[in-house]
C-alpha cells in the first residue's frame, strides 16, 4: 500500500488543500502535501493511522517557513495588524509591482 | 493563561496529538469553526464531526473520529505533535526574520516639515527639506545592499513626503535605475495627508513605482478639518477627496481615520460622504488608535487627550468595521502570522531623517533623543540602536500567554518602552479575537467564500 503521506505534489493534494471547508487556507510549505487519497480511503482513526499523522505533522513543524516570505520566493503583504495598533500597521512585508490588494 | 492542551493518540514520544494553543474555536449556523492564529488557517467542521473530534481529544478514543477532518486540522497546523513547543518554534521565526537580509527596506523622511498642524501629531516638526548631500550618502548605502538582497521597499514618509517632492523624485529614480541594474524588486509606497496628491503628482509618483498610498481622514468636513487642519488653520477635506479620484486611478489607496472619543460617532458620516463620491469597492478605510505620546515633549501629541485605551478602541474598532462593510469601504480580515513586525525591530531596516540622521521606528522622527546615528556611516550606530535589536515579546510572560503571539509578535515596541503606553503596544486581536472569528466566519458564510479563500488582506500604513 503505498504511504498515504508522501510528498508528491498531485491532484488529490490539490483537492485536500483547496477544500471548501477551508475558510482561510494554511500556507503549506512547499512540496508538502499529504494526500486526499490516502486520507479519504481510511476507513477510520487508528492508532497505526495516528501514528502517520503524526509523522506528517511532524515534518509540517520542521517545514514551516517564515509568515511572509514563502518557499515560492514571493513576497506578499501581510496585513497583520488589523488597525489595531496605531504604530506598527505597516506590516514589514511587501509585495512586488503591481501586486493587487483587497 | 492558556489552558495546556491535552495529547491524545499513542502515547510515544513522537505520535501523539495534542490541540495547539492558538486555537479559537466559535460556533456558527450549525457548523463550528476553528481559526489558528499561528497558521492563519480557518476549518469548518460539522457539527457532528466536531463531536467526534471532541470525543477523542478528551480521551473516549478515536472509534468515530473522521481521519479526514483530523488530516484537515493538521494541515491547519490546529492539531499538533504531542510535545511540539509552539513558542520556541514562533521565536524561532521571530529571530530569523528579524535578522532576515533577504530584503532591505528603507522609510525616508524627505521633508520633516509639514502643511498639516495636526494636534495629535507625535513629530516635533520644522521646515527640513532632504539636501542633495544626504541623497547622496542615502544611495551609496542603498548601493551596497543590493549587491546582496533580493527586493528593496521605500515608505515615503514625513513630516509630509510631498513636501519634499524633489528629493523623492529624484531619489526615485536612481533607485530604480540601480534595482534594475542589480536584478532587485524594487517597490516604494507613500503616507500622505494627501493634500498635494493632485493629478501631475499621481502620475509622478506611480512613475516611480508607487504602489500603495495612504491618506488621513478623520471625520465628515467639520471634524477632518479641525482635526487635521492646514498649518494656516484652514480646512483641507474636500482637496483631500478630489485628490483621491486621481490616486485612485493609478495606486492601491486606504484611508486611515484616526480614531478618539471624540470623532468615533461621526464615522458613519464619512462613510456616506465616500460612497456618494463613489469610492466602495475601490479603496479601504481602517480605524487608527490615536495615542497621547508624552515622550517628546515638543510634539504635539505631549498634551492630546480624549484617546481610548487599548480595549476601548477594540470595541470600537469592531463598530468602526461593521459600518464600513456597510458602506463597502472594508471587507472582514483576519490578521495573518508574522515575523518580527516592523522596522524598529528588524535589523535590516532603517528610518532615515530629512537631514540623514537614523531612527528604528517611526515614531521617533524628529526626537533627537532616538537618534540612533547619521546615513554617513550606518555602522556607527549609539547605543540606542540595542534597544530595539533586543527588544523579545518571548521574554514576556504575557505575551507568552497571549492568543495573539503570532499575529503581532509583541506588538509595538516603542509603546512597550513607554510605560505610559505599555497597553497600546498591543494589536485589538488580543483584546476581540472571538468576536473577530466570529465576525469573519459570518461574513464569509453570507457571501459565499469567493474571493475570500486566498485570504483577504489590508494594507496598514501609518500616517499621523
Amino acid at each position: 500500500m503505498d504511504d498515504p503521506y508522501d510528498v508528491d505534489d498531485t491532484t488529490e493534494d490539490q483537492a485536500m488543500i483547496d477544500d471548501d471547508d477551508f475558510l482561510l487556507r494554511p500556507d503549506l510549505p512547499e512540496g508538502f502535501r499529504v494526500q486526499l487519497s490516502g486520507v479519504v480511503s481510511a476507513q477510520g482513526v487508528t492508532s497505526d493511522w495516528l501514528q502517520r499523522l503524526g509523522s506528517v505533522m511532524m515534518q509540517l513543524q520542521r517545514a514551516s517557513s517564515i509568515p511572509g516570505k514563502p518557499a515560492c520566493g514571493k513576497l506578499r503583504r501581510c496585513g497583520s495588524f488589523r488597525g489595531g495598533c496605531p504604530n506598527l500597521s505597516h506590516c514589514g512585508t511587501y509585495a512586488p509591482p503591481g501586486t493587487p490588494t483587497v | 493563561m492558556l489552558p495546556q492542551s491535552p495529547a491524545v493518540g499513542p502515547q510515544t514520544e513522537q505520535q501523539g496529538l495534542q490541540e495547539s494553543r492558538f486555537n479559537v474555536w466559535v460556533e456558527q449556523g450549525g457548523s463550528q469553526y476553528v481559526f489558528n492564529s499561528a497558521s492563519g488557517a480557518l476549518l469548518r467542521v460539522a457539527t457532528e464531526d466536531y463531536q467526534g473530534y471532541r470525543r477523542l481529544m478528551d480521551g473516549a478514543g478515536p472509534a468515530d473520529c473522521s481521519p479526514k477532518v483530523l488530516a484537515r486540522l493538521a494541515a491547519g497546523r490546529m492539531i499538533i505533535p504531542e510535545g511540539t513547543d509552539e513558542l520556541e518554534r514562533l521565536s524561532e521565526i521571530y529571530h530569523e526574520s528579524r535578522h532576515s537580509t533577504s530584503m532591505f527596506a528603507l522609510t525616508i523622511v524627505t521633508s520633516l516639515g509639514c502643511n498639516f498642524a495636526c494636534p495629535y501629531c507625535f513629530e516635533a516638526k520644522h521646515p527640513s527639506i532632504m539636501d542633495d548631500e544626504v541623497q547622496a550618502l542615502v544611495l551609496d548605502v542603498v548601493e551596497r545592499q543590493l549587491e546582496r538582497v533580493d527586493g528593496f521597499h521605500v515608505t515615503w514618509f514625513g513630516g509630509e513626503p510631498l513636501v519634499g517632492k524633489a528629493p523623492l523624485l529624484a531619489l526615485s529614480d536612481r533607485f530604480i535605475e540601480r534595482s534594475d541594474a542589480a536584478g532587485a524588486d524594487y517597490s516604494a509606497d507613500v503616507i500622505t495627508n494627501g493634500y498635494l496628491l493632485d493629478s501631475e503628482m499621481c502620475r509622478d509618483l506611480r512613475e516611480r513605482r508607487v504602489v500603495g498610498v495612504q491618506v488621513g481622514l478623520d471625520g465628515p468636513p467639520d471634524v477632518h478639518d479641525r482635526m487635521r487642519p492646514l498649518a494656516g488653520g484652514r480646512g483641507n477635506f474636500w482637496t483631500i477627496i478630489s485628490n483621491l479620484h486621481h490616486a485612485l486611478d493609478r495606486f492601491s489607496v486606504s484611508v486611515r481615520v484616526n480614531v478618539d472619543s471624540g470623532n468615533v460617532d461621526r464615522v458613519e458620516e464619512l462613510f456616506v460622504i465616500l460612497r456618494d463620491e463613489g469610492f466602495s469597492n475601490r479603496l479601504t478605510v481602517y480605524p487608527g488608535q490615536l495615542v497621547g505620546i508624552t515622550k517628546n515633549l515638543l510634539a504635539p501629541s505631549a498634551t492630546y487627550g480624549g484617546c481610548f485605551t487599548n480595549p476601548e478602541f477594540a470595541k470600537a474598532e469592531r463598530r468602526f468595521l461593521e459600518l464600513a462593510e456597510h458602506y463597502g469601504l472594508a471587507t472582514p480580515s483576519l490578521p495573518s502570522p508574522t515575523g518580527a513586525p516592523c522596522t524598529a525591530v528588524r535589523a535590516n531596516e532603517l528610518v532615515v531623517g530629512s537631514k540623514g540622521e537614523l531612527y528604528k521606528c517611526w515614531n521617533s522622527v524628529g526626537d533627537p533623543l532616538e537618534e540612533i546615528g547619521h546615513i554617513r556611516d550606518v555602522t556607527d550606530t549609539n547605543g540606542r540602536l540595542s534597544k530595539w535589536l533586543m527588544y523579545d515579546p518571548f521574554s514576556n510572560d504575557e505575551c507568552r500567554s497571549c492568543i495573539a503571539l503570532p499575529v503581532c509578535m509583541g506588538g509595538c515596541a516603542q509603546h512597550a518602552f513607554d510605560e505610559d503606553q505599555y497597553e497600546n503596544r498591543c494589536g485589538t486581536f488580543r483584546h476581540t479575537y472571538r468576536e473577530q472569528v466570529q465576525d469573519f466566519v459570518r461574513y464569509a458564510e453570507d457571501r459565499g467564500l469567493e474571493g475570500l479563500v486566498t485570504s483577504p488582506l489590508v494594507r496598514r500604513m501609518e500616517t499621523r
